[in-house]
């Protein structure tokens, strides 16, 4: 029976629903927008782990190593460059940090990531990322939702639109807030024309995680009766209409959200962890950031054990301006480096030990990368001609550079590849094709890829 | 999209009421639950002559179950499984004479009603092919739909792949009598089984003793582990097992005589260094995966000199 029989024939009403038996009964009755969904063909993995380095980490100074910049420092630059945002260009600048080769891969990385480092074999760099604006949230929204002007569905969104979500009582999209909201704003983690139901939920890293997760009513009863009475006027409307889907959709976020106040908090506590564990995400550490950061990425694991599919973490304030150094390169790469690199090792770590690497693909991307020449006399300004980015995991070939940006790091110059490329490729992985997953609107069957992306066999494993 | 009246019936018909709902009703006259050998025949009269082997109007042909799920020119997949309100060739018989778009074109005989509701149907059962009879499948989604009620997820591995995976990891107690049985039904069609946080008990285990295609298994967490080794070394393609956080102990792990075996998750777990060493001696070709080594990481801490402009 459907759950308006349901209701009807029980005396208790949402009550009833409230145990959680019945809740889980009840989630596997209804046709949900949530509900798991198989994908095209079989994947490798079944989540991901967004890594958002708000402000764009300059790829001389991590990923991409210049010889050249170490020879020509403090020269102006010879070849053509475009126009930069600031237009204050000042000499090449060469990496304040030196490059070691880790692992049995050799892959080259700068001393600002030492943790990363040791973690070579299982990343996959691409030094030949490009950007479709140098503006701050024109390339966020292409990086999350494909597109340089705002208002598509966030790429959360789409996985979730496309597989579902596996656990019944969390959602499918969550983005653990470390208190900087991109340029551009939350509409990054929007649902955009797909159901509202794929939306990100945004939680933090310091209990409570959510506002309003414990219920005020300190009977559970009471609260079960007043979302009985909402239930029912909300019922009694979708009588009313042909088109039932957001009404329903509308009741089973309430449902959810039910659910929720028993998950969040236990998800989200991490005291439970190990000492061990804790020491290895960075919560140990005399950096107040690193700690912070540490707990967002344990959060994560957790998230993903039990299986929501799409996780994104955004930076934690530093004192500095994100990654975004237009000057002061030395001090603020250095501190949001140690803010996030032993906790991302950390996190691949323990997931690899649990034997949930192979099962969640992580992404540790921004929005672009930054000139070879510095801005003024100690930044570097916006540079979407070239930048780096990594994956790890979920199917992804370890241990690989792919793609190439010239002798100075400043432009692509092999195996160019786009957000849709990446999109794409981060699809494929969980077993969707890009040109397969569209949504009806406005007269088009839209795609996260629109009518780009294509897959780069030589990063999947 | 726009469906029309008949559409909209349609879609209150089998996007409000659970797929499983109304295929347990037709599951006592098995002979009317619409399969593969009730709509082809449809097809054949409607639809092959300009989709079928002959012609390829827009590049899509249903002439055979495996060339009816793939898209045509438009792109579109035809079918979305258990969901004939989203598939693109419901859409299609369902717009009126008049749209340019309509299924069979206009001044070709039209569809009955029946005939439609048949696809439709069959579309909301999972739209399965010609493989499966329509007893076993009605079997099969009531068994689903009991494994649901305990609280597990079932969903097929793929759109494009036969098998299932089973996912445990919204229990929170254990799994009855009655999910157990339910699980042997399905064991040979089992590809993954995930059952976090389980007490073992070796009598249920051995009720799926024809898990012929089960090759992922994850059973971190569980408490019993040593005694559900011997039914684990009777799952002929066994490929991943994982089983951080479990009690496995020196005796379980010596026990262990998996041939398919490639990856093994063990960290965390009772089995001491010396056993672990001597397993993964003893097997060369398999990858073994232990706890993190904390110490690595405390090195490298070390290390790292903070930052100067660190907050507090």
């Amino acid at each position: 029976m459907n759950r308006r029989d349901f209701l009807k024939t029980s005396s208790m009403g949402f009550g009833m629903l409230a145990l959680p038996e019945l809740m889980q009964q009840n989630a596997a009755l209804a046709k949900s927008p949530l509900a798991p969904k198989a994908p095209h063909f079989a994947p490798k993995a079944r989540s991901v782990i967004f890594l958002y380095m708000d402000g764009g980490v300059s790829q001389v100074d991590s990923f991409d190593p210049k010889p050249r910049l170490d020879k020509e420092n403090g020269q102006p630059p010879k070849f053509k460059t475009d126009a930069t945002v600031f237009n204050d260009n000042g000499n090449l600048l060469k990496s304040p940090w030196k490059f070691r080769r880790y692992g049995e891969s050799g892959i080259p990385v700068s001393d600002l990531f030492p943790h990363l480092g040791s973690c070579a074999d299982d990343l996959c760099v691409i030094r030949s990322m490009t950007a479709f604006s140098p503006n701050h949230p024109n390339a966020n929204y292409a990086l999350h939702c494909g597109h340089v002007l705002s208002g598509r569905p966030s790429m959360g969104a789409w996985f979730s639109y496309g597989l579902g979500n596996l656990s019944q009582n969390l959602p499918s999209f969550v983005v653990v807030n470390g208190g900087l909201v991109p340029p551009g704003g939350m509409q990054s983690f929007g649902s955009g024309f797909l159901p509202a139901n794929h939306q990100g939920t945004i939680v933090g890293a310091k209990h409570p995680v959510m506002n309003n997760i414990t219920p005020r009513e300190e009977v559970d009863a009471l609260q079960a009766k007043k979302l009985a009475y909402i239930d029912s006027i909300d019922r009694s409307l979708l009588s009313h209409y042909s088109h039932a889907d957001q009404v329903e959709a509308a009741i089973e976020n309430y449902e959810l959200a039910y659910r929720m106040q028993m998950e969040v908090p236990e998800v989200s506590d991490i005291s439970k962890e190990s000492e061990l564990t804790k020491r290895l995400y960075g919560m140990e550490s005399s950096c107040r950031e690193t700690r912070e950061y540490g707990a967002q990425c344990l959060i994560a694991r957790r998230l993903v054990e039990q299986g929501v599919r799409f996780v994104e973490l955004t930076m934690p304030r530093v004192a500095a301006d994100r990654w975004d150094q237009h000057k002061n390169l030395v001090e603020g790469h250095e501190l949001n480096a140690f803010t996030v690199d032993q906790p991302i090792a950390g996190l691949i770590k323990d997931l690899k030990s649990r034997g949930l690497l192979d099962s969640t693909l992580i992404v540790f991307s921004g929005e672009f990368g930054r000139t070879p020449f510095a801005q003024g006399s100690n930044g570097r300004d916006h540079n979407p001609q070239g930048f780096s980015l990594w994956m790890a995991g979920g199917g992804i070939k370890g241990g690989t550079v792919y793609g190439a940006t010239d002798e100075y790091g400043y432009r692509v110059v092999q195996d160019k590849m786009t957000v849709h490329d990446l999109h794409a490729n981060m699809m494929h992985l969980l077993g969707i094709d890009h040109t397969r997953l569209t949504y009806r609107y406005g007269g088009r069957d839209v795609r996260l890829t629109d009518v780009h992306g294509m897959i780069v066999p030589e990063i999947l494993a | 999209m726009k469906l029309g009246r008949l559409g909209s019936v349609l879609l209150v018909l089998f996007a409000a009421a659970p797929a499983w709902a109304v295929s347990l009703e037709h599951a006592e006259q098995d002979d009317q639950t619409p399969s593969w050998h009730t709509v082809k025949p449809i097809f054949q009269k409607h639809c092959v002559n300009c989709h079928g082997g002959e012609r390829q109007k827009s590049r899509y042909r249903l002439d055979t179950y495996a060339s009816l799920l793939k898209p045509g020119s438009s792109g579109i997949d035809p079918i979305v499984a258990e969901e004939p309100a989203q598939s693109f060739l419901l859409e299609l018989m369902l717009h009126h004479e008049s749209n340019d778009m309509v299924m069979p074109p206009e001044g070709k005989p039209r569809p009955s009603a029946q005939e439609v509701l048949e696809v439709a149907h069959w579309i909301s059962l999972g739209a399965e092919g010609p493989r499966v009879d329509h007893a076993e499948q009605a079997i099969r989604t009531e068994v689903i739909q009991t494994l649901a009620g305990a609280g597990l997820v079932v969903t097929r591995i793929a759109l494009d792949e036969p098998g299932y995976l089973v996912e445990g990891l919204n229990l929170r107690k254990p799994l009855p009598d009655h999910a157990w049985a339910a699980l042997a039904v399905l064991q040979t069609q089992i590809v993954e089984l995930n059952l976090p946080r389980q007490k073992l008990d070796a009598k249920r285990l051995r009720l799926l003793d024809r898990a012929d295609a089960l090759a992922r298994v994850n059973l971190t967490d569980a408490i019993g582990m040593d005694g559900a080794v011997a039914w684990l070394n009777q799952l002929p393609v066994l490929q991943r097992l994982n089983v951080y956080g479990s009690d496995l102990s020196d005796a379980g792990i010596a026990e262990f005589d998996l041939r398919a075996l490639a990856e093994f998750y063990v960290g965390e777990t009772n089995v001491t260094d010396g056993a672990l060493q001597a397993f993964t001696k003893a097997n060369p070709k398999l990858l073994v995966m232990g706890g993190v080594d904390f110490q690595s990481v405390d090195r490298i801490t070390a290390q790292v000199g903070e930052p100067a402009s660190a907050g507090e």
